[in-house]
């Protein structure tokens, strides 16, 4: 049960202001009752925090097999999310994004507008549904990032294996009711799932076969700087980490929309006041334009409602990333804001990349770009992690770290490089996976990384990059604690990000070893020690603590550790004390590390 | 060969009449002989009969005397047709269909008479699909034929798996499935496959055939290897190799070449003779760097083979022999200490360290060598303690380097 809080289960009170379980196996803080504020989960198998409840402030998930925070069941992806593609914190309804920038402290009432007005009960069924009228009806064209996502019922299909939730606390769905909506369906009268299926696979044969613009497709393919490979090996690029969207393939699809938003979704995000902070014009949240709005990224897309418009064409997805990019040297937010923005918009640009298969030199500069980008917001977010409980965010952005790196690793092998030598920073990337996987990871979890290097062409092998990150798991391997130190001095901003995710491990290694082997009569500086790992002395003191070590003053008045102390536990808390000396060897701008040295205006 | 039009349809007649035989008779070997594509002798006849054939129905009425394999049939003498003229993706799409019909009516069969002929297929789909892939690689096209075998493979395996007389086939559909997610790279995916072989306390794994055992200890024991898990990959590989038929020597090389990292992990050297009977000569170097601590030799000979070892996959598992290395070189210096003075030859100095360092051609300031020592002693290599102070490792008067085999690994 998890029961983490001073209190056990059964004497949480209701309106509970502190940590308690009160679901099935979850291990964190929970929850169940109302106006909660503070961590609660209320349902099966969650792994973290979530309330389902009314009015919580907090963070909330409410369904079932809940990993993290913001469910991965329905495209949720922060705190607090209950419904469809959320986004943010402490939202109670459909594609919120961070309408405070962190919790939203509003009545129950409030919160829970959009799920009481919008209510979509009606569409939370077993099996394939056919689409519900309301929409249809008010004359609004279903949207692209709809929440209504059972437009499609494929997904909803896919969804039937349970895990869609029911809404706690509403009331149960009565046979009359489901066949009264399935009957409301202008598409198919009450016909069986089989039919309301072939109904759309026509829709989606359709949408196959649409012919592509010549005109607009010849503009940017004939890149000067790298042809387009052709759309079956782009196809397999993208294939391996999944494109997050659905659909037919046959054919991708040719943006045509030339905004950084196409403009109906900005119409209808203006509408619903659903407008982050950034886009913004003048703080108002219900107007935008088209130099601020950028589209966001949305989980399910139908397929038969997709139009061409809704798609961005290639430079304008390079335009957008720029402009991305160029936020996050912004001062004037607290930088988990521009990295929430920015974790969603990036993910959508690289979503239309997929779904239009572009696989040419600019995208792999892009994918390079959103790369580095996920690395150094890795390290921003830890910074923040300690006692605020950041987990999610950066949970969630290591996932997408791993995708686009496997991506881009992908666009590698499928795209030619000009001139045959190779790409640019090939090795920097490749370098990266091997910092990325330099622990033990369970078994048969993912390729081991043996099997991987088999792959890797020998150009790369011996590139300096590489190299470098080799040294780096010939060091983490063999345990040489001052080897890794010492190569993570002389590495890359970047490098040294993916680094700090060791350094807690090879710290306390290094005291475990000192303790064992270093001589009882001779006590160990702890000033050396600092030095070796890395750490100021003070830190380093309050790090021999946490393992239960116990220092001390001693002949020549320097305060040293004591040697073989018996009882080594491991550290309770996580450290994550930042490294100054990795901090400092970032480029003056976050755009600048990003971006790099490149010769611009690849268009 | 030219065949007469007549010749050719009565070849293939002939050809049709002995598989109806088979079937009839309950002859598994003769039908595996008979169905074998890229083993057989029957490609050629087939290819021919069915270039030639102007008579449909006369074939249509031929095969049914195959019944209940006739759909089986006609989509394996398609596949076999494509094979002769070397158009493999085609075959490989014939030669679905027909291991699905197969396996439809041998899932209906009571006993196992068909096992054999079973396994014939399974062969067939995977060396099939491999020349397919090859063939859609070549021009231009990604190749998923091989993906597909694996997962047909695992309908297969699926349908051998349970209990009954069914099962002793099933280590085969395994070994032929690793063979594949090996090749694709997909070794996740032979968890599930193992699990079922593994947790089965219905089946002794000693009743399944002896070759079969050997492959499939060889594969999982390879993983292992990738999982840095030496002592089970010891385990098995051992067993792989005391089972394998001495005839078999390539094989036993196969083994060997997982074995000799895995073993120099615990500290066991092959011998000399051993290498240059097997060809595994790239590993000569590595184990002389052992056998004298030079650490330098160790690193250059995993440079020189480099792409030898990486192919394999066992290059990491090389690399985490430096600490044996230096183990060999503290030992060295502590025994040309104990020829000079034995009264103080435990204490060695970082220094001496350093330099026998630098006399290889390896620059280590003090620290890193206390760091060295500091994971020898931690790691239970090496039994003393170090000064920080005088820059000295003391090691034990008693067995200071106990034996690698029976080290104890704490973590």
């Amino acid at each position: 049960m998890a029961d983490r809080g001073p209190l056990s289960n059964r004497d949480m009170p209701r309106q509970n202001n502190a940590y308690g379980n009160n679901g099935y196996g979850n291990p964190g803080y929970g929850n169940n009752g109302y106006g909660n504020s503070g961590y609660g989960n209320n349902g099966y198998g969650n792994a973290a925090y979530g309330n389902t409840n009314y009015g919580n402030t907090g963070y909330g998930n409410t369904s079932y097999s809940n990993t993290g925070y913001g469910n991965s069941a329905h495209g949720n992806n922060g705190h607090g999310n209950h419904g469809y593609n959320n986004s943010g914190r402490g939202n109670s309804g459909y594609d919120n994004f961070d309408r405070r920038g962190s919790v939203d402290v509003r009545k129950p009432q409030q919160q829970n507008a959009y799920r009481m007005r919008n209510n979509r009960n009606n569409t939370w069924q077993r099996g394939p549904v056919a689409p519900s009228n309301t929409w249809r009806d008010q004359g609004r064209p279903a949207e692209m990032g709809s929440r209504n996502s059972y437009h499609n019922p494929d997904l909803v299909q896919a969804d039937a294996a349970g895990r869609r939730p029911y809404s706690a606390g509403t009331r149960p769905k009565t046979p009359e009711l489901v066949q009264s909506q399935l009957r409301s369906n202008s598409r198919d009268r009450g016909a069986a799932p089989a039919h309301a299926l072939a109904a759309y696979s026509d829709v989606a044969a359709e949408t196959a076969t649409r012919p592509k613009t010549p005109e607009l497709g010849s503009e940017w393919r004939s890149n000067s700087k790298g042809r387009n490979v052709t759309p079956v090996r782009a196809l397999a690029a993208y294939s391996d980490v999944g494109v997050e969207t659905e659909g037919n393939f046959a054919a991708s699809i040719v943006g045509t929309c030339q905004d950084m938003c196409p403009v109906r979704e900005r119409e209808q995000r203006q509408r619903l006041r659903d407008l982050a902070i950034f886009e913004r014009i003048n703080g108002n949240v219900a107007r935008t334009s088209a130099t601020l709005a950028v589209k966001k990224f949305c989980r399910t897309i139908s397929v038969a409602e997709l139009q061409p418009s809704d798609v961005r064409p290639q430079p304008v997805l390079w335009g957008t990333l720029q402009y991305l990019m160029h936020m996050l040297d912004r001062r004037d937010y607290p930088f988990e804001s521009v990295h929430s923005f920015l974790f969603d918009r990036t993910r959508a640009v690289r979503q239309e990349l997929g779904m239009q298969c572009i696989a040419n030199s600019q995208a792999i500069t892009m994918f390079e770009e959103i790369v580095r980008f996920h690395i150094m917001s890795e390290r921003e977010l830890r910074e923040k992690k300690s006692g605020t409980g950041n987990e999610a965010d950066s949970q969630l952005n290591f996932q997408q770290l791993s995708k686009s790196l496997l991506t881009l690793l992908n666009l590698y092998g499928a795209v030619d490089a000009e001139g045959g030598s190779g790409w640019l920073h090939e090795a920097e990337f490749y370098g990266y996976y091997v910092l990325l996987n330099l622990g033990d990871r369970e078994q048969f979890k993912a390729e081991p990384l043996s099997l991987w290097f088999r792959r890797v062409r020998s150009s790369v092998l011996q590139a300096p990059d590489f190299m470098y990150a080799r040294k780096v798991l010939r060091c983490y391997r063999n345990d040489n604690y001052k080897g890794f130190f010492d190569l993570a001095q002389k590495a890359t901003y970047l490098q040294g990000c993916l680094m700090e995710l060791y350094f807690g491990q090879m710290r306390s290694l290094s005291l475990k070893a000192i303790n064992c082997g270093s001589y009882k009569m001779h006590p160990y500086p702890v000033a050396d020690i600092a030095s070796l790992i890395l750490m100021k002395q003070g830190d380093t003191e309050e790090l021999c603590k946490a393992h239960g070590l116990v220092t001390g003053i001693d002949k020549e008045q320097h305060l040293s550790l004591m040697a073989k102390q018996a009882p080594f536990t491991p550290s309770t808390q996580i450290f994550r004390h930042q490294c100054t000396l990795i901090s400092r060897k970032r480029a003056p701008t976050f755009f600048q590390e990003i971006v790099g040295e490149r010769d611009d205006i690849e268009r | 060969m030219a065949y007469g039009g007549y010749d050719a349809t009565r070849r293939l007649g002939d050809y049709i009449s002995s598989v109806a035989d088979a079937i009839s008779a309950q002859n598994g070997a003769q039908l595996s002989a008979l169905l074998s594509v890229s083993r057989g002798s029957y490609c050629n006849v087939v290819a021919s009969g069915l270039d030639q054939n102007k008579d449909v129905n006369r074939l249509a009425r031929q095969l049914e005397r195959a019944a209940p394999l006739a759909e089986m049939l006609g989509q394996h003498m398609r596949c076999m047709q494509c094979y002769a003229n070397r158009r493999y993706s085609d075959s490989y799409a014939a030669l679905e269909k027909s291991a699905n019909a197969f396996l439809q009516e041998f899932r209906n069969w009571e006993s196992a008479w068909a096992m054999e002929a079973l396994h014939s297929v399974a062969y067939e789909l995977r060396t099939i699909a491999e020349m397919a892939d090859r063939e859609m690689a070549a021009s231009g096209k990604i190749p998923d034929k091989l993906k597909g075998a694996g997962s047909f493979l695992m309908k297969v395996f699926g349908a051998l798996a349970g209990k009954g007389p069914k099962r002793v086939g099933a280590l085969f559909v395994t070994c032929q499935l690793f063979k594949i997610y090996f090749k694709l790279g997909t070794v996740h995916l032979c968890r599930s496959v193992i699990r079922s072989i593994e947790t089965a306390r219905v089946f002794d794994f000693e009743e399944f055939p002896v070759r079969d055992r050997v492959t499939y200890m060889y594969y999982t024991g390879r993983l292992e290897v990738f999982n840095d898990q030496f002592k089970q990959a010891d385990e098995k590989l051992m067993y792989s190799l005391v089972h394998c038929d001495p005839l078999k020597r390539n094989n036993i090389r196969m083994v060997l070449k997982y074995l000799i990292p895995v073993k120099l992990s615990l500290g066991i050297m092959p011998s000399k003779s051993l290498l240059e009977e097997y060809n595994l000569l790239e590993y000569k170097e590595v184990i002389q760097s052992l056998l004298t601590g030079d650490i330098r030799l160790l690193r250059q000979a995993l440079q020189t083979n480099e792409d030898q070892f990486l192919r394999s996959g066992v290059y990491l598992v090389l690399e985490k022999l430096e600490l044996q290395c230096y183990r060999r070189l503290l030992r060295k210096i502590y025994n040309i200490q104990k020829q000079k003075d034995p009264g103080r030859a435990h204490q060695v100095k970082l220094d001496s360290v350093m330099k026998a360092l630098k006399w290889l051609n390896i620059e280590m300031d003090a620290d890193e060598v206390e760091c060295v020592m500091a994971i020898l002693i931690y790691r239970n290599y090496v039994k003393g303690y170090f000064s920080h102070k005088s820059k000295v490792v003391v090691l034990s008067k008693q067995d200071p380097f106990p034996s690698l085999t029976t080290r104890v690994n704490p973590t």
